[in-house]
């Protein structure tokens, strides 16, 4: 599967960029923090809820097998503030997601950016460290 | 806006929760026969509208809206590998007990014993060090009430004089009285909070002994700028600061606080959709 999603890998530079303080109730141990995907997905699932949202969605692989992916944002109430909402996805949407994945290579991460019907949204909250540096969301490509 | 219609506007915003309503209740009541008080105002040299004396009333947000969260521990005492609390002996084998999510000593969500995770009560004063966010304060002569947008917690701050209760039966929120310290600061003295409660999203640890110290300060009419201290000879050698002059910004009376709640049935669906998965051990291929 790797193979056919287009992968991009960010370095985010150590002399740049402060490890980045992730806005969760889990941190960012599980995910690879410097790794982006970008994969065109078919929604299945929109849960709505705390502690984070998440999207359930399909993703075609190398081989032509569904693979079932899920993957996170903030809570509600972040994710309204730019402009998400319980009603802007249903089953059979077509996505375009940029993730970052977990560690483990199960297909689970974290939505950074979705572009829906066109219109671009900022995903998973991401703050600036205590040094005032900014984090990888800021230097993906 | 004169003192008693804010009451006014909160007591009827909050009516849907009886418990609430009985506090605005009683605060319309001490706000409608309290004398109003001689408004004099400090002058900001910056143009700014100068704040009202003794009053701390109102819908604040921090002023950078991410400010407050303290993801990976209390604001200014991150566990970042840079900064460390004063343990004490007993204070570095508790915080070791602990197996927060967050921070230099996070652990996978299957490890983790973070009580609020089972969204037990954060407690205090970790309500004002974890997702601290939209916060309204109401103020009446004998009690000023904070109500916070996580969880929709309420803490009433006694100001009618009495002292803080001598061995307390422990709370999550404590006990918490107030004195204005001069016109513009308000100084919150807070004991007997539960110490199954974490200080922080880092798993920072306190004991039955612990004192917390809030000073909200008045900048002008639109800031207000938080301090909480952390003094607990059991675990820490010497008091310390979690959160030095955190600037909020006034919000418009008519703003409508978000909600915000640890919902048992949700958060176990997030778990088995996501993080259970997300922390499991990768697949031998």
């Amino acid at each position: 599967m790797e193979s056919k999603l287009r992968t991009t890998y960010v370095l985010a530079l150590s002399l740049c960029f402060a490890p980045a303080m992730l806005l969760a109730h889990h941190g960012s141990a599980l995910y690879d923090t410097h790794k982006r995907i970008t994969v065109q997905a078919v929604v299945t699932d929109w849960l709505w809820a705390n502690p984070h949202c998440l999207l359930e969605f399909d993703v075609k692989d190398d081989k032509g097998n569904m693979v079932h992916w899920n993957a996170e944002v903030s809570n509600p109430q972040d994710m309204v503030a730019k402009g998400w909402s319980k009603r802007m996805f249903k089953a059979g949407d077509q996505v375009t997601l940029t993730i970052m994945p977990a560690k483990n290579g199960e297909p689970i991460g974290r939505i950074l950016e979705v572009v829906l019907n066109g219109k671009k949204y900022s995903g998973f909250v991401v703050e600036p460290t205590a040094t005032g540096s900014t984090t990888p969301e800021s230097s993906k490509q | 806006m004169p003192l008693y219609s804010q009451w006014m506007n909160v007591s009827m915003s909050r009516l849907t929760n009886p418990v609430l309503s009985a506090i605005t209740g009683c605060t319309l009541f001490f706000a409608l026969n309290a004398q109003t008080p001689v408004q004099k105002t400090a002058a900001p040299a910056d143009g700014r509208a100068p704040a009202p004396v003794r009053d701390i009333s109102g819908t604040w947000q921090p002023e950078s809206a991410l400010a407050g969260i303290g993801p990976n521990g209390a604001r200014d005492m991150p566990a970042d590998g840079k900064h460390e609390p004063p343990y004490t002996a007993y204070g570095l084998e508790l915080f070791k007990r602990n197996r927060p999510s967050n921070g230099t000593t996070e652990v996978a969500p299957a490890e983790e014993n973070d009580p609020s995770h089972q969204c037990d009560p954060q407690g205090f004063p970790r309500e004002n060090l974890f997702e601290l966010r939209t916060t309204q304060i109401v103020q009446n002569p004998l009690e000023t009430i904070i109500l916070y947008t996580y969880g929709r917690i309420f803490r009433v701050v006694w100001t009618d004089g009495r002292d803080l209760p001598k061995d307390p039966d422990p709370r999550w929120f404590g006990y918490s009285v107030g004195k204005w310290k001069d016109d513009y600061t308000f100084v919150v003295e807070t004991n007997g909070t539960d110490d199954r409660t974490w200080l922080d999203n880092a798993g920072r640890p306190h004991s039955d002994e612990l004192r917390v110290e809030e000073i909200f300060h008045r900048v002008d009419r639109d800031r207000l700028a938080i301090s909480v201290t952390i003094d607990d000879p059991k675990v820490y050698s010497k008091p310390w600061a979690a959160m030095n002059q955190l600037p909020m910004k006034r919000m418009p009376p008519t703003f409508d606080i978000p909600e915000m709640m640890c919902s048992p049935s949700e958060l176990a669906e997030y778990n088995r959709r996501h993080a259970v998965k997300a922390g499991q051990a990768p697949a031998k291929k």
